[in-house]
């Protein structure tokens, strides 16, 4: 871990450049368009072009994330998020200024480029990240908390789930309470960007408690590629996903992470545009892990061994027991169980 | 009956058990009582969740959500009288965001920058800003935008005192074309050749006073206006960050990664039972391993910094050992639960007060607070300054670390002899216990390093 960390963090964050960065051309008149059909070929990978016909689409598709900036030939005008992406938004206006130019050039008319932040960050939050911390206090605190439930708990279902869900309301509530009370990072949308956390919360304890009960401890670390080592470099949350390596951009539409990451930026600064997909990625991981949790059920029981051994002597049926790591408990964790001191340090039996 | 001193035993003591054929009533007397443990247990088990979900949006959130200088020190270059009152008047402006002194020459200013005593510096008779992208991401826009602001207060100052002057010319002019009229009219007016002369020779002279004062006015104002704008500022990035590292983050990253392996070292070690001579070997070769494999991936194969590798090197070994010391000699004799102390002080307040996710000089004082106590903050800033600054100004990180490394060390040696003496042993809490804290750990650091 100690190593897989700054490789992969510096593999995708230590030289963030344009890679198939999504931008609008504006092109009215039939010279522009042409203008704008030859600037793909120019650019390469650095940006995926599209040609609109209006500023309006333009403008509406940059205040929606589908694009991380736009250029209209006809004036020259830049147009930004910045709430998309303090790095994306300084890169799309350095890159756009020096296709303006080129245009300019080509066509004879000099244009200087005026730029229009349309989503500017506000100045209680001028990097951009609180959003990064306010979902991360509910990644971790439902990662950790599943694993310890399964490592020490012995829950029935229907309270685990309970507790989960308790867990996922408050660490909506406190992570939302910090942040906007606390700091005043945020300002509108404090009950959507808490239901957010919220849901976040709970699909990551689903899907560690699933993965928990399928392949043990095992977990622990499988859950922490998942959800941080992989989700945070592809949620595009630091660096934007239009600037990182062509990996993480393949798989960030499949994670959780990136997923709660993108929805709760939505939420805070686009008007919950857009959202649906993310809602749709947290659902099915949510389904995934009730699948985990149901085939983990199955192999428990199917350890807990067949009536044939229970008929001839064999070891006694496990009381529900749910995690197939149980017997690794070590009697510090047990030792409660003894009630008495003739139960001795052997624990649950 | 059990021993209540054992700080990690949880048992309750209860009546005796029932007789042994009384099975059923055996396990109705045990089942609730292990009910009570196991809830007590997951109880206090989750708190290290609400650990994280207030820890992580205060310290974080409270670092990066609005960055402002806090005494952050600039120098304006220059050693006339004009400079000086320059300096005192901005520096009383700025209050506690900038601490502003002087320096006599561009040279000089180079040379603070270089030695991290200073974040910038501008000449006002040029108009160039020093500064430097390796002190941080944001330091160099704040500098450049401060001396930008006071260049245009610069030229807003002098266009009024030059606007002052022409009006003052104009005023001239109006004055001498009044005079020049009234000369003409008593030159109609003469009562004889020689008085119409005079007294027009008189209004020539006064014409020509005022077309001379008026051209001033016209020119005075053209400066004024022109000063208004104020002087465009050229910058120089005195301490640039690599070319394969332009945002300067991999120092942090690679930071990480060492504190990282320094904490697993320590954990494990401490845990396991091994011979003194295994723990100490592993205590040092460990973290020296994993700091070389990091340094290796970092000059020889990314090349993401500039220079040799040879200080930063010993610097991030330093910071690793550190690191598992401390844990270990906490965790020895402490106890487990210290895991939880070390995971919140080295990682998270050490990685958050280091300034490499935001300067401590742009951050709330809290930080620079801990920055001066921790550890881990002052090995990450010592690793960034000899990457970049070539060490300068990290004595007292370094005198900060060798304290850590001398206690963590002291810790280990007092709570293993303890430990050995102490009958029955402290019995080791959960492997995957320590395992879960260890991976919260690092995924608590990970997302820590994505906001550098």
């Amino acid at each position: 871990m100690a190593l897989t960390l700054p490789i992969l963090y510096v593999t995708a964050f230590h030289k963030p450049a344009p890679n198939h960065m999504p931008v609008d051309v504006v092109a009215t008149s039939a010279q522009q368009q042409q203008i704008a059909s030859g600037l793909q070929a120019r650019v390469g990978n650095v940006l995926d072009i599209t040609t609109v016909s209006s500023e309006a689409q333009a403008r509406s598709d940059v205040g929606s994330m589908d694009a991380r900036g736009a250029l209209d030939l006809s004036n020259g005008h830049i147009y930004k998020a910045s709430a998309g992406s303090i790095i994306g938004s300084e890169a799309v206006e350095q890159v756009l200024t020096r296709v303006a130019g080129q245009v300019g050039q080509q066509t004879g008319q000099k244009v200087t480029p005026k730029v229009i932040d349309l989503k500017p960050l506000p100045s209680s939050d001028v990097a951009g990240l609180s959003l990064l911390f306010l979902a991360m206090g509910g990644i971790l605190a439902g990662f950790v908390s599943a694993s310890l439930v399964n490592l020490v708990g012995r829950l029935r279902k229907p309270r685990e789930i309970l507790l989960y869900a308790g867990i996922a309301v408050v660490a909506g509530m406190v992570t939302t309470l910090i942040a906007y009370a606390g700091y005043g990072a945020f300002d509108d949308h404090l009950v959507r960007a808490g239901l957010v956390v919220a849901a976040g919360t709970f699909t990551v304890s689903l899907v560690q408690t699933g993965g928990y009960k399928l392949i043990g401890p095992v977990m622990v670390y499988a859950g922490v590629v998942l959800f941080v080592f992989l989700g945070i470099p592809a949620s595009g949350a630091a660096v934007p996903i239009d600037m990182t390596p062509s990996f993480f951009q393949a798989i960030s539409p499949f994670l959780p992470t990136p997923a709660m990451l993108d929805m709760l930026r939505r939420v805070l600064y686009f008007n919950s545009v857009g959202s649906g997909i993310d809602i749709l990625t947290l659902a099915v991981w949510a389904c995934i892990a009730i699948g985990l949790m149901w085939v983990g059920h199955l192999v428990a029981d199917r350890r807990k061994g067949s009536p044939a051994d229970q008929f001839i002597g064999g070891p006694a049926p496990r009381d529900t027991s749910d995690s197939p790591r149980h017997e690794a408990l070590p009697e510090t964790a047990v030792a409660g169980a003894a009630a008495s001191g003739q139960a001795g340090p052997e624990g649950a039996r | 009956m059990s021993d209540r001193s054992n700080e990690n035993d949880v048992t309750l003591e209860l009546p005796a058990a029932p007789e042994a054929d009384a099975a059923g009533q055996a396990q109705q007397t045990v089942k609730p009582a292990e009910s009570i443990d196991r809830r007590r247990l997951v109880t206090g088990a989750l708190m290290l969740p609400l650990m994280f979900m207030i820890l992580m949006p205060a310290l974080f959130i409270g670092l990066v959500h609005a960055p402002a200088p806090n005494h952050m020190k600039v120098a304006v270059i220059g050693s006339s009288q004009s400079v000086g009152k320059m300096v005192s008047q901005v520096d009383a402006q700025t209050g506690d965001g900038f601490d502003v002194t002087r320096v006599g020459s561009v040279a000089g200013a180079k040379g603070l920058i270089e030695d991290q005593k200073i974040r910038g510096a501008y000449n006002p008779a040029t108009g160039d800003v020093y500064d430097s992208s390796a002190a941080g991401r944001q330091t160099k826009p704040a500098v450049d935008q401060f001396f930008a602001q006071l260049a245009t207060q610069q030229g807003q100052q002098k266009a009024q005192q030059i606007g002052a002057q022409a009006k003052q010319a104009a005023a001239q002019a109006q004055k001498a074309g009044a005079q020049a009229k009234q000369l003409q009219a008593k030159a109609q007016a003469a009562q004889s050749p020689a008085e119409a002369q005079q007294y027009g020779a008189q209004a020539q002279k006064a014409a020509a006073q005022a077309q001379q004062a008026g051209t001033q006015a016209k020119q005075l104002q053209a400066q004024a206006q022109k000063a208004a704008t104020g002087t465009r500022t050229t910058t120089h990035d005195v301490v640039a960050t690599g070319a394969n590292d332009p945002l300067g983050a991999s120092a942090l990253y690679i930071g990480i990664g060492a504190i990282v392996g320094g904490l697993l070292t320590g954990v494990i070690l401490s845990i396991i039972p091994v011979g003194k001579m295994f723990k100490i070997l592993a205590g040092f070769g460990l973290p020296i391993l994993v700091s070389i494999l990091e340094l290796f991936f970092a000059y020889g194969m990314m090349d993401l910094f500039p220079g040799n590798s040879f200080v930063p090197g010993i610097t991030l070994i330093s910071l690793s050992l550190v690191t598992c010391w401390v844990t270990m000699g906490l965790t020895t004799a402490f106890g487990p639960s210290m895991l939880i102390v070390s995971i919140a002080f080295l990682v998270i307040v050490g990685v958050t007060s280091s300034g490499l996710i935001m300067p401590t000089y742009m951050a709330p004082g809290f930080f620079h607070g801990m920055y001066l106590v921790t550890p881990t903050a002052r090995g990450l800033y010592a690793f960034k300054s000899a990457i970049y600054f070539g060490s300068h100004g990290t004595l007292w990180d370094w005198l900060t670390m060798l304290i850590a490394f001398a206690v963590g060390l002291g810790l280990t040696i007092l709570g293993t002899i303890r430990n050995a003496r102490r009958t029955p042993p402290i019995p080791p809490q959960p492997a995957e216990m320590t395992e879960l804290e260890e991976a919260a750990a690092v995924a608590a650091v990970a997302a820590a390093g994505a906001a550098a």
